[in-house]
């Protein structure tokens, strides 16, 4: 910093100014979704045990919790980021079983590169919509027929339960 | 009266908060893109955080980021996870284990087997250098940004430029953006008048700002969508022009004008032809097509709107502009393609030379008719006249004097594609010719060529020659 008086200046500026008091709301939500990120971890690692041994597709359209997940329990991810050479390798070692878990956050397409999992784990938060859910039911169903699996994790001191509610409406009755 | 609006443009007061961000970003090399933008955060939250993303924004040109190791992360990745697949238990403490065992299988580091899993990520590439750019032009292009911001959400933009006006029309026309040239100033449609694709036009218009301000002196007049607020910019404000090259994407016209040159229409073709006036109003074609005196023109529109259709057609009709060929892209547009009077043509990707050519002949067909009605009324007197001077006298397209006189010979006259000759004169010629007692044609047409006939073989058949053929060589049969 060339002049901590401009930075003085500053802080006593974002005293009266609105959008300097936004970002600080801004930043407290940032490490709340960031705690209740950790705790949907804790919650994937007793899902996957519960079905350990099948081959599970993890979904959220949140980019940092792919990556939060992907490092923390070694799950591959697949998001924009992901170079197609990867993305085709993870595909590939996910059908042959090298890899049993994977996390993504985009749907992949219908008809190609459709892995075949038999559970499906939505992490929500914010930017799952529910096409995206609805969609993803659609891809499941097709691979595994009726004995596909959607679960979907959720905090409870948020309004994502009754999202979710609204959702598993929306999709059809084969699911859990 | 209407609102004015401004941007809240950034000034010189702002050149501390440019100095504060140049500075973390000086002290920062060799730190994670995620920590240094932890720190302009850090920033945000004392400033205004619009100026301050908008600073970083601009300075990221200036940094170079790279991942922090040369170690290739995809084989450490691919370990991790099947080793963790392999085992099966999907916990915390088992993923401590296999990043413990990759360390040992790559001869590394646990702490950097970890760091080198994911150094490909943005976030954890590191800042290699940065070079602090003049604040003064980051706050000049700040300013820059937030003019194009606005541009993105108006309805219309007017602008005047005093110099390169050249370059910011044809900017207008390769972006394929919907204008109207009226006087002096150029007024486009903005991106947010009904059009899908407001995106790709978006961008599109961002681009002409660029050119408009390469202009000594320019000022800029739009309406925004909602409400009636105008904003105002111009040469005076604090706003950096348009630097370095931007390059058009004119692959349309390019692909166009190759494939209808290499389907030999006997249409000529030309690309950029200078702007077609009409009063006040003016059109700039992207092509002109030239055949016998007749020229058509052709512009291609990337973006439009039933409605802007409508109002092009209704002002070229109003102005009698005749012989011009609209191609309207089908790309941008969803909804169902209008019928609208007028020679139109609707192509993706490239417009079809086949359909430019059978519209060509569409448009030749009746003017052709009327050019031939006069060249067949064109009274014949003289003992030798030559077509191409006919034609120029009358004029007339020298091909359709040349059919005319085809279809009706004058009485008596002797022709031969070039020239008429009058009874008297080609009874003479032929006398000369047989005086000349000689078998060589070339002597013969000689002897028409001194008395100002532009004379071929066949003009010795005309006059009732024989001549035969001797290989390439013609022979007068006397």
């Amino acid at each position: 910093m060339r002049s901590p008086r401009g930075l003085l200046r500053l802080i006593m500026l974002s005293n009266r100014d609105p959008e300097a008091r936004l970002a600080l709301l801004a930043r407290n939500e940032a490490i709340r979704i960031s705690l209740n990120a950790a705790n949907k971890v804790d919650a994937l690692v007793s899902v996957l045990r519960e079905y350990g041994g099948k081959k599970v597709l993890v979904f959220t359209q949140n980019n940092e919790l792919v990556y939060r997940v992907s490092r923390s329990l070694l799950i591959p991810a697949i998001t924009h980021l992901t170079p197609k050479a990867e993305r085709e390798l993870i595909l590939k070692s996910f059908r042959e079983g090298r890899y049993r878990v994977i996390i993504t956050s985009k749907v992949l397409d219908e008809g190609i590169d459709v892995p075949d999992a038999s559970v499906g784990v939505i992490m929500s938060g914010t930017g799952s919509s529910r096409e995206f859910v609805q969609r993803l039911g659609r891809i499941l169903r097709k691979v595994s027929g009726k004995r596909a699996e959607l679960i979907e994790i959720v905090t409870s001191d948020t309004t994502e339960p009754r999202a979710s509610y609204r959702r598993k409406r929306s999709i059809d009755g084969g699911m859990r | 009266m209407k609102g004015e609006l401004r941007p809240a443009y950034a000034g010189s007061e702002h050149v501390p908060l440019v100095d504060m961000i140049s500075g973390i970003l000086k002290g920062s090399a060799g730190r994670r893109r995620g920590e240094v933008e932890a720190r302009i955060r850090e920033v945000e939250a004392h400033g205004d955080y619009r100026m301050v993303r908008g600073f970083y924004d601009i300075m990221l040109a200036y940094c170079t980021f790279e991942p922090a190791t040369a170690l290739d992360p995809a084989p450490l990745r691919d370990f991790a996870f099947a080793r963790m697949s392999e085992i099966g238990n999907y916990d915390q403490d088992t993923a401590v284990a296999v990043i413990k065992e990759g360390a040992k299988r790559f001869g590394i580091k646990e702490e950097e087997f970890r760091s080198a899993m994911w150094s490909d990520l943005p976030e954890n590439q590191v800042l290699k250098a940065f070079r602090a750019p003049n604040p003064e032009d980051v706050i000049k292009e700040y300013n820059f940004r937030a003019v194009s911001s606005i541009l993105l959400r108006s309805a219309y933009i007017r602008f005047w430029v005093s110099d390169r006006w050249k370059d910011a029309l044809w900017a207008v026309k390769r972006l394929g953006l919907m204008y109207q040239l009226e006087g002096s100033s150029i007024t486009v449609d903005g991106p947010a008048s009904p059009l899908s694709s407001t995106r790709a036009y978006g961008l599109a218009i961002s681009r002409l700002f660029y050119f408009i301000t390469r202009a000594e002196k320019w000022w800029l007049e739009a309406g925004l969508a909602k409400g009636s607020r105008v904003l105002r910019a111009s040469s005076d404000d604090p706003i950096s022009s348009g630097t370095g090259e931007v390059t058009f994407d004119s692959e349309v016209e390019r692909r166009f004008y190759r494939s209808f040159a290499s389907l030999g229409t006997g249409w000529g073709i030309r690309r950029e032809p200078e702007p077609l006036r009409a009063g006040s109003y003016t059109i700039i074609p992207d092509f002109l097509f030239e055949k016998g005196g007749i020229r058509v023109y052709m512009e291609i529109v990337g973006f439009w709107t039933p409605e802007y259709l409508e109002r092009k057609f209704r002002k070229l009709s109003e102005l009698k502009v005749e012989n011009l060929i609209v191609a309207i892209d089908s790309a941008n547009y969803r909804g169902k393609i209008p019928q609208i009077a007028g020679r139109m043509i609707v192509y993706r990707g490239v417009p079809d030379a086949y359909k430019v050519k059978a519209l060509l002949a569409e448009i030749e067909r009746p003017l052709r008719d009327e050019l031939m009605k006069r060249a067949m009324s064109v009274k014949v007197a003289g003992d030798h006249l030559s077509v191409s001077e006919m034609a120029r006298e009358n004029g007339l397209p020298e091909d359709i004097m040349r059919e005319a006189l085809t279809k009706a010979r004058p009485e008596g006259y002797v022709f031969d594609g070039s020239n008429l000759i009058g009874p008297g004169l080609a009874e003479a010629l032929r006398k000369d010719i047989i005086a000349l007692k000689t078998e060589d044609a070339e002597a013969a047409i000689e002897l028409l060529k001194k008395r100002d006939i532009e004379a071929t073989v066949s003009t010795l058949v005309e006059l009732g020659l024989k001549v035969e053929w001797r290989g390439l060589e013609a022979r007068l049969i006397l």
